[in-house]
């Protein structure tokens, strides 16, 4: 087990910044997911830690000792790439070993490594076929024990289920789940799809433009946003970001609410608001924080709806706000109703004129 | 309304022919007509003042008693084993060294494909100069001190064949080098990364990933160097002219030489079929020989 440090660390293509001075622990044995859009620089961060790619400036440390300019061979890593990078003219059983047949391992040694890693990933019916003759999961699964044979100190992952169907998926994130559990390494995993984030994460990083917005536990993510990037990335349905102007309405609703651009005004949570009358501030709203009560004066007019099982989501106009709201069970309402809708105020997520949190400890707690 | 249908499914079925037969005019005209009428003037005597007349397999039993036309065979056939082989595997080396991204190697590149684009006429006569006995190449050697004497490299009877061959070799390089560029490039960088955390070193890539993975362009340049050998013409009308005795005549100088030196069209032509046939059987070989490679199909996975 390995622990990873990254201090000050940058990468530059040509005269574009690709990796802004970043700083990040991974503690050894960890699950840290690096989350992002396309683009963001998460491979290129991964492929740093891998030594695929040297960095501009900044140190990389494994269990503090300085790789920044180690050879990718000697670094004890080993990689899932998402193109599974498995050699075509070889066999799964020749594909596994070809690395450690190439550095000079006894042949014992390879056997027991190969053995190990076919009965971890039940790859003992393909053993003699080749590439092109397996299905996309069955080539995840060599790709995976050909990086397991190596018995890296570090496992890095780049999107390795992306060209995977949605069933597939979600079996191999179960496996991949319970092979860190059986081995236990350090592991860095890069996807830009929050679902295999969240449910494989132990850390996960979300990263933009270059830039670590967060780093934190799927739930702090989630329930936490440290900005409305974060916010608005994770989370399906996008959650809903209002702007306006926070003014006095009264004593009923603790004096507080939320003048929008539109006629509308949301009522804030009394002992939860970090916020004061006159400031401008986005409140961001979970579409799950937004339920149908019929008491309500707020409606919404439903322009879509779509039904995913569990769970039905709704989109529309509160006013002249766009809005999403998702409401567990079936499809009561169609598109051109209005819904009586109220906002969990006390769930509301503050941002400040420049997308930072605003926090109020009570607010959370 | 049956009718109208039936007309328009007829025509519809037409519409491909029509596409076809201006290539297929072309081709009937400029290569089919000229083979079967090789075939038939090969039965003939034919000097192509008088009329071509019948001589049956007259000009086959000419051709097995020729020492000539044996010779043109056997030295084609030398012509095949040694250049054949090192345009097969040379350019690879080739292409791997100018498939770096090194500053200016588009340059390189550019310079070993010139003599693709360079006209054989040029090139014969650049390196007709260059193995001249005052020749640059002869000059090199001496200077080196590999050599005491000059060597007239195209007027020895052992060395023209080869020294013609180095010409097909050098101004043939480039073209299959293109070829293996574009199949290195195909080759996913992946692979190679992973290689490379796993500690291959580069020599071993090289072995084990990227040869295998190029075996079917080496199949391709296989058959297409084997039939550029087979045909060589350019090199040796320009260099040397069949000499010296005779020593650098291939079967397509062979087959000129009767044509359009001697007017003995029907001889030449039986030697044409007879270069058709070996040129065919080579062919199917390697064809056979490449459907036996194991798969390594580039789109890998399902």
């Amino acid at each position: 087990m390995t622990s990873i440090s990254l201090k000050g660390v940058t990468q530059m293509y040509g005269s574009e910044c690709a990796i802004h001075t970043l700083d990040l622990e991974i503690a050894s044995g960890e699950f840290v997911v690096f989350l992002g859009p396309s683009g963001c620089g998460k491979s290129t961060l991964l492929r740093m830690i891998a030594g695929l790619e040297q960095v501009a400036s900044g140190r990389i440390t494994f269990d503090e000792v300085d790789v920044t300019s180690t050879p990718a061979a000697k670094r004890g890593v080993a990689m899932v790439f998402q193109s599974y990078a498995l050699y075509p003219h070889m066999t799964v059983s020749q594909n596994l070993s070809f690395g450690l047949r190439m550095t000079g391992h006894p042949r014992k040694e390879i056997a027991r490594r190969v053995e190990r890693a076919v009965n971890m990933l039940k790859l003992g019916d393909y053993l003699q076929r080749k590439p092109a003759q397996l299905s996309g999961g069955e080539c995840q699964r060599v790709a995976i024990g050909r990086a397991i044979v190596q018995e890296p100190r570090v496992l890095l992952s780049d999107e390795p289920l992306s060209n995977l169907d949605a069933e597939l998926r979600s079996s191999m994130r179960v496996e991949i789940a319970a092979l860190h559990r059986e081995l236990g390494n350090t592991m860095v995993y890069v996807t830009h799809d929050q679902v295999e984030a969240m449910t494989l994460a132990d850390r996960i990083v979300v990263l933009n433009d270059g830039r670590i917005e967060q780093v934190g536990t799927p739930d702090e993510i989630y329930r936490l946003p440290k900005n409305v990037f974060v916010a608005g990335f994770v989370g399906a349905p996008k959650i809903n970001m209002l702007s306006g102007v926070v003014v006095a309405a009264g004593s009923e609703n603790g004096g507080l609410s939320l003048r929008l651009p539109s006629i509308d005004s949301i009522p804030l949570a009394p002992m939860h608001v970090p916020v004061r009358s006159g400031d401008k501030v986005s409140v961001g709203i979970r579409p799950e924080d937004i339920a149908i009560d019929q008491s309500s004066k707020l409606h919404m007019l439903v322009s879509f709806v779509e039904q995913i099982g569990g769970a039905t989501n709704y989109f529309g106009d509160v006013g002249k706000t766009r809005v999403r709201m998702s409401v567990s069970g079936a499809v009561h309402f169609s598109a051109g109703d209005r819904i009586p809708v109220r906002f969990a105020a006390e769930r509301f997520h503050y941002f400040d004129a420049d997308g930072q949190r605003l926090t109020s400890e009570a607010a959370r707690a | 309304m049956r009718a109208h249908r039936e007309w328009h499914e007829t025509l519809h079925r037409c519409v491909p022919y029509a596409f076809l037969t201006p290539a297929m005019l072309l081709i009937g005209t400029f290569v089919l007509l000229p083979m079967i009428s090789a075939l038939l003037i090969s039965f003939s005597e034919y000097n192509m003042i008088e009329a071509p007349r019948f001589v049956g397999l007259e000009q086959y039993r000419r051709l097995v008693s020729d020492p000539f036309f044996w010779n043109a065979l056997l030295n084609s056939l030398l012509y095949l084993l040694v250049v054949v082989p090192i345009l097969t595997f040379a350019p690879i080396f080739l292409a791997v060294l100018v498939n770096r991204r090194l500053p200016g190697i588009a340059v390189f590149r550019a310079i070993y494909y010139l003599p693709v684009v360079t006209s054989l006429v040029v090139t014969g006569l650049m390196w007709k100069w260059v193995y001249e006995e005052n020749g640059v190449l002869n000059f090199i050697l001496q200077k080196l001190g590999i050599l005491d004497d000059p060597i007239a490299w195209l007027a020895v009877a052992d060395t023209s064949l080869f020294a013609v061959m180095a010409v097909t070799v050098w101004s043939g390089m480039g073209f299959y080098m293109v070829i293996y560029l574009a199949g290195l490039q195909s080759i996913p960088k992946s692979l190679y990364e992973s290689a490379d955390l796993a500690g291959v070193s580069r020599v071993r890539q090289t072995v084990f990933i990227t040869i295998p993975m190029l075996q079917p362009y080496i199949a391709l340049v296989a058959v297409i160097s084997s039939i550029a050998a087979m045909k060589v013409f350019e090199e040796v009308f320009i260099m040397t002219n069949g000499g010296p005795l005779s020593q650098t005549e291939t079967l397509v100088f062979f087959v000129y030489q009767n044509a359009f030196v001697e007017f003995d069209m029907g001889y030449a032509s039986a030697a044409g079929i007879a270069l058709f046939v070996v040129t065919l059987a080579l062919s199917m070989i390697n064809l056979m020989l490449s459907r036996g490679s194991p798969n390594t199909g580039i789109t890998m996975y399902r």
